[in-house]
């Protein structure tokens, strides 16, 4: 049995990534496995994709989110007339100095929150690709590195589609998942409006759970978790599913089949386990595959559904 | 000088040629008359000498004539040996021959006399290679030390004298080199002696070859047998082994016919020297040309064979049989039928004669033009007859206008008549050619006749016999007999077919009976018929038989005839023309019994010939399969009913036991067992595991998120299904071997989840 073991075996801490769990919940009630799924992305190094109605928590996630890491939050909101620029940064000549100074954009955080990513034109939406797939950006021929924790978290409003910019598919590839929050149930409603009791709505600044330091070593973590030969065998066959059903239009790129592995050791780790299991390449196919999959009249889930069934899973053996 | 040594030369050359001739003298003196020899051998020299001389005086047409006496005159000694007692052997008169013309040409121009040295080297060895005499080989060795000293004289040296700087000429010189030649030819021969193995001489003529070959005996090859086998093997041109001879010939040859050869055709011949005896004339049959035999002590058996000899039709002029049947064997071909029986003689009282037959029009060009039984064509066209076989009768030496033809037969067709007036119906309901003296040699009768089955004979077989109560004459003898014999079968059928196996069984068929006796009672007050003597001897010819047959059959109230004609023995079949040669000598006897609708079944009551065949349909075999077999088969089914419906029980038993009997399994071995054992309940109860479903995914479906099932029951599927993953999945240094209370998590998986377990989970998960 061969195994994928780059480094030797660190011990990382699970109890930090446990209140960093536990602290989501208060801010997201009910929705347990959606913020499994935001973590695993985290921890996948990967981009996050919200795609949901308005009012269903998806900037108070990212704020929350941003606010536990201790890191830097940045929200840019997509409107029609934002630049490149006002994205990435720009150089300023400086009077005084007679020299030009670079005044960094949202880029330069370790969260950047692009509120309804497909409002803005696509010449802005472009200018997060680099930044979002090779975490730097290049003003004026010079590199600039971003944060080695830098995700970005886009929402987009499925409703309003007048006026709206759908994203390219090249950008689509780029974010690991797509989630979609939904409504809470009725007891976490209830639970909403009982926790609104009393506070002026203005969230605080929450507190700092888990280290910027415990968040790159949990990283490094999944990178090396076990992925049996198996199962690498078994994501190849899923990816080749997804290019050859009859009712996808766009399967799964190399890039995505990455994100998929990535993924799903991302979430063997959030279950305390340091190997992938068949398990966890079908619980992170949905989110996975929903962003970059594209299908011609079916339904998504249907068509996703399809495809695992289509491949036989690994046995026990 | 040159003529010297021109006479020199020619003198070598005559004295070589001499040599060769007096080479197949040894072999011709000992096995030829004397006389004739010497007669021979003196005319030789004297008309040699006499064109000698003849030269000499330069009468050449003269010597010319003499000389192509020399070379004809063992032809001619031959020839005139041939029409004596002694004859010459044809090779040894020509050989006796070649060497002549080796000596006249001895004499002959320089170039001829080359050839001379040729022909008569060639004899000399050939001769001494064949030769037995122990002095032979002197013969030989005499010829090439002559032949050297004759070739260095005349040509070699003749070389060396223009390069007499590198010879030396010493007297000793020429013999040296001969002595020195001989020497190594004799060193040659000593070294090779025994390795062309013996011989003797053998006591006359080349013979015609027997033994067998590679493919008909291993024995073949090395000669055994001796004593009493030997001497019969003499006679034989397909024995082998020591008969009185020991001449050998080798041979590519085949030369004998085996049966295998008959049927599927000869071996290819192989290119194989084979050893074969040669045999004394007197011995030789014509038969052993076509002797057949098997190859039961074959060492090999070849598939590579030539085609079969292909039959000539024209050949069938000449043929002993009767007629030619293209059709089934074993079968009768019917001619004359009787239908009354007055104690010895059967005679024809029916009515059945038809002279307008119906003609018919068939064959896929419509050319065929048959001609029917209008009582019984019907069924041939409204499709109630669905098998009917066609035959074809050859009549070759059969001087009747009847035509020899099989049971149930409505249509007859000739090629190419078209006239309705050729063909009749007879009285006894026998096909006949009208108005001619006998159907034609070599003329081909089509006949289609209906197939019976056996379901038809038990049903449409019934009381019919109105013929049969006019009766006068019935021996008390026979009605018992009838009585004891059908006393315990019911079925019309069945009687009939008791009567038939008991005459088969209890009576022996003699046809050498003398009923001399019988005959001579006849006249007495106290006769004994015939059949009356066969009834008590129990032996007696077919007629008899059949006779016997008719009447038993009229006993049980069945209409019955007797029947004359041929019987087609399987034994006569020609697989080369594909028919059979029905001879004289199978003329046979048998009965025919009627059935309701006019036609009329035959009987086959003589042992030794093949009963006729009446197959039963699928629908009667299944129901005498069933009748036979029911217990069986209704056991069978309701084991198997039970098996299906007690399957949860005893397949349980089964895993269970294999469970139990895998404990000695490696860990990860006993796992997969444990998963196969857990997929196979699910398979049981419907609930196989889809393939696109991880397994672990299916387990903890089976318990649902709810916390509706046993606790304990979700805390065994999650550590089995941990340990699994880890197992199967994980990383190879993190897991060792199961600990044994990871062998206890399998241990209650198999135990927990029986598949009525499995079934009620999976109940509760879909509630």
């Amino acid at each position: 049995m061969t195994t994928l073991v780059n480094e030797p075996e660190q011990t990382v801490d699970h109890a930090p990534l446990e209140t960093l769990r536990k602290s989501l919940n208060q801010v997201l009630y009910g929705k347990d496995e959606q913020i499994e799924f935001v973590l695993a992305c985290l921890l996948a190094r990967g981009h996050l994709l919200l795609d949901d109605l308005p009012g269903t928590g998806k900037t108070s996630l990212a704020k929350a989110l941003a606010g536990f890491l201790g890191g830097e939050l940045a929200r840019i909101q997509c409107t029609p007339d934002l630049l490149p620029a006002d994205v990435t940064g720009f150089n300023l000549f400086n009077q005084k100095t007679r020299e030009f100074e670079f005044h960094s954009g949202p880029v330069f955080s370790d969260i950047l929150l692009a509120d309804e990513l497909n409002r803005t034109t696509p010449r802005t939406q472009s200018a997060l690709l680099e930044a979002m797939a090779e975490r730097q950006v290049t003003i004026d021929a010079v590199e600039y590195q971003l944060s080695e924790t830098f995700m970005v978290i886009a929402t987009q409003n499925p409703i309003d589609s007048h006026g709206a910019y759908p994203l390219p598919e090249a950008q689509l590839d780029r974010f690991a998942i797509k989630l979609q929050i939904g409504y809470p149930d009725r007891s976490a409603q209830i639970k909403i409006l009982e926790s609104a009791v009393g506070t002026l709505g203005d969230q605080p600044s929450p507190d700092n759970v888990f280290s910027k330091q415990a968040l790159i070593q949990h990283q490094r973590q999944v990178a090396n978790l076990t992925v049996h030969p198996r199962l690498r065998e078994y994501i190849v066959d899923l990816v080749d599913a997804t290019r050859n059903d009859s009712g996808i239009a766009l399967g799964v790129s190399p890039r995505g089949m990455l994100h998929w592995q990535r993924m799903a050791q991302a979430w063997a780790h959030l279950q305390g386990r340091d190997f992938v299991t068949p398990s966890d390449v079908v619980k992170v196919a949905y989110p996975v595959l929903s962003v970059r999959l594209q299908v011609h009249h079916d339904d998504l889930n249907v068509a996703i559904e399809r495809v695992i069934q289509s491949v036989a899973a690994p046995e026990y053996k | 000088m040159s003529k010297l040594l021109l006479k020199r030369a020619v003198g070598e050359a005559i004295a070589l040629a001499l040599i060769a001739w007096f080479a197949v003298g040894t072999i011709r003196y000992p096995i030829e008359s004397t006389p004739t020899f010497c007669v021979e051998c003196a005319l030789i020299v004297i008309a040699f000498t006499a064109g000698l001389r003849l030269r000499s005086f330069d009468r050449h047409r003269a010597s010319i004539a003499c000389m192509a006496f020399v070379v004809a005159l063992p032809m001619i000694m031959y020839v005139v040996t041939r029409s004596m007692s002694n004859a010459i052997a044809t090779e040894m008169a020509a050989m006796t021959s070649f060497g002549c013309a080796g000596l006249v040409m001895s004499v002959g121009s320089l170039r001829l006399r080359s050839i001379s040295l040729v022909v008569s080297g060639f004899l000399t060895l050939f001769t001494v290679f064949i030769s037995d005499a122990p002095y032979a080989l002197l013969i030989g060795i005499g010829w090439i030390t002559l032949c050297l000293w004759h070739l260095i004289a005349n040509h070699w040296e003749r070389f060396s004298t223009c390069e007499v700087n590198s010879v030396q000429h010493t007297m000793k010189f020429r013999p040296l080199m001969v002595a020195g030649a001989v020497g190594l030819v004799v060193l040659g021969t000593w070294a090779v002696r025994g390795r062309l193995g013996e011989a003797s001489p053998f006591g006359f003529g080349f013979m015609p070859t027997s033994g067998g070959s590679q493919w008909s005996d291993p024995g073949a090859r090395h000669g055994i047998g001796s004593g009493d086998a030997a001497i019969a093997a003499q006679q034989q041109a397909d024995s082998f082994g020591a008969v009185d001879s020991e001449f050998f010939l080798e041979s590519t040859e085949s030369t004998l016919f085996d049966m295998f050869s008959d049927s599927v055709g000869q071996p290819k011949k192989r290119n194989v020297w084979e050893r074969r005896q040669g045999m004394l004339s007197l011995n030789v049959q014509e038969a052993h040309g076509r002797s057949s035999k098997s190859e039961q002590g074959g060492s090999s058996f070849s598939t590579d064979r030539a085609p079969p000899e292909r039959h000539s039709h024209l050949d069938d002029v000449r043929s002993k049989a009767a007629i030619q049947w293209e059709g089934p064997t074993g079968i009768r071909l019917a001619m004359n039928r009787y239908d009354t029986f007055d104690g010895v003689d059967w005679t024809n009282q029916a009515e059945l004669a038809v002279e307008k037959m119906l003609p018919v029009i068939s064959g896929q060009e419509r050319q065929q033009t048959w001609f029917f039984d209008p009582a019984t064509s019907r069924e041939f066209f409204d499709g109630a007859a669905n098998e009917i076989a066609v035959g074809r009768t050859k009549v070759i030496g059969l001087k009747s206008q009847r035509i020899p033809l099989p049971m149930m037969t409505s249509g007859v067709h000739i090629k190419e008549v078209i006239r309705g007036d050729f063909f009749a119906i007879d009285q006894d309901g026998s096909f006949l050619m009208p108005d001619r003296v006998a159907v034609p040699a070599l003329t081909i009768v089509h006949s289609a006749s209906r197939k019976l089955m056996e379901d038809e004979l038990l049903d449409r077989l019934q009381d019919n016999c109105s013929l049969a109560t006019q009766e006068r004459w019935r021996p008390t003898e026979l009605k018992k007999l009838c009585q004891q014999w059908t006393n315990e079968t019911g079925n019309k059928y069945q009687q009939l077919q008791s009567i038939v196996d008991h005459l088969r069984a209890e009576f022996e068929l003699d046809s050498t009976v003398d009923l001399g006796e019988g005959e001579l009672r006849l006249t007495d007050s106290q006769t004994e018929f015939p059949i009356e003597t066969f009834l008590r001897t129990k032996r007696g010819g077919q007629h008899l038989f059949a006779t016997t047959a008719a009447l038993m059959a009229r006993e049980i109230g069945l209409e019955s005839r007797l029947v004359t004609g041929f019987y087609v023995r399987p034994s006569a079949f020609d697989l080369g023309a594909s028919h059979s040669n029905v001879m004289p000598r199978d003329v046979h006897v048998w009965a025919e019994v009627k059935l309701d609708d006019q036609h009329w079944f035959e009987i086959e009551p003589s042992p030794g010939y093949l009963p006729p065949v009446y197959s039963p349909s699928l629908w009667l075999r299944s129901k005498r399969y069933v009748a036979e077999n029911w217990p069986l088969m209704l056991g069978g089914v309701l084991s198997l009913y039970l098996m299906w419906r007690l399957r949860l029980i005893w397949l349980e038993w089964a895993l269970m036991l294999v469970w139990w009997l895998s404990s000695w399994l490696p860990a990860q071995a006993r796992l997969r067992l444990a998963v196969r054992i857990i997929e196979t309940r699910a398979w049981l109860i419907g609930k196989s595991r889809p393939a696109g479903q991880p397994t672990r995914d299916w387990l903890l479906m089976m318990t649902g998120n709810d916390s509706t099932v046993e606790q304990g029951h979700q805390e065994i599927l999650r550590s089995f299904c941990d340990l699994a993953d880890r197992i199967c999945f994980g990383n190879a240094s993190s897991h060792h071997d199961i600990q044994a209370s990871q062998r206890q998590v399998l241990r209650d998986l198999v135990r927990t989840f029986s598949a009525k377990r499995l079934a009620l989970h999976f109940t509760e998960v879909t509630q």
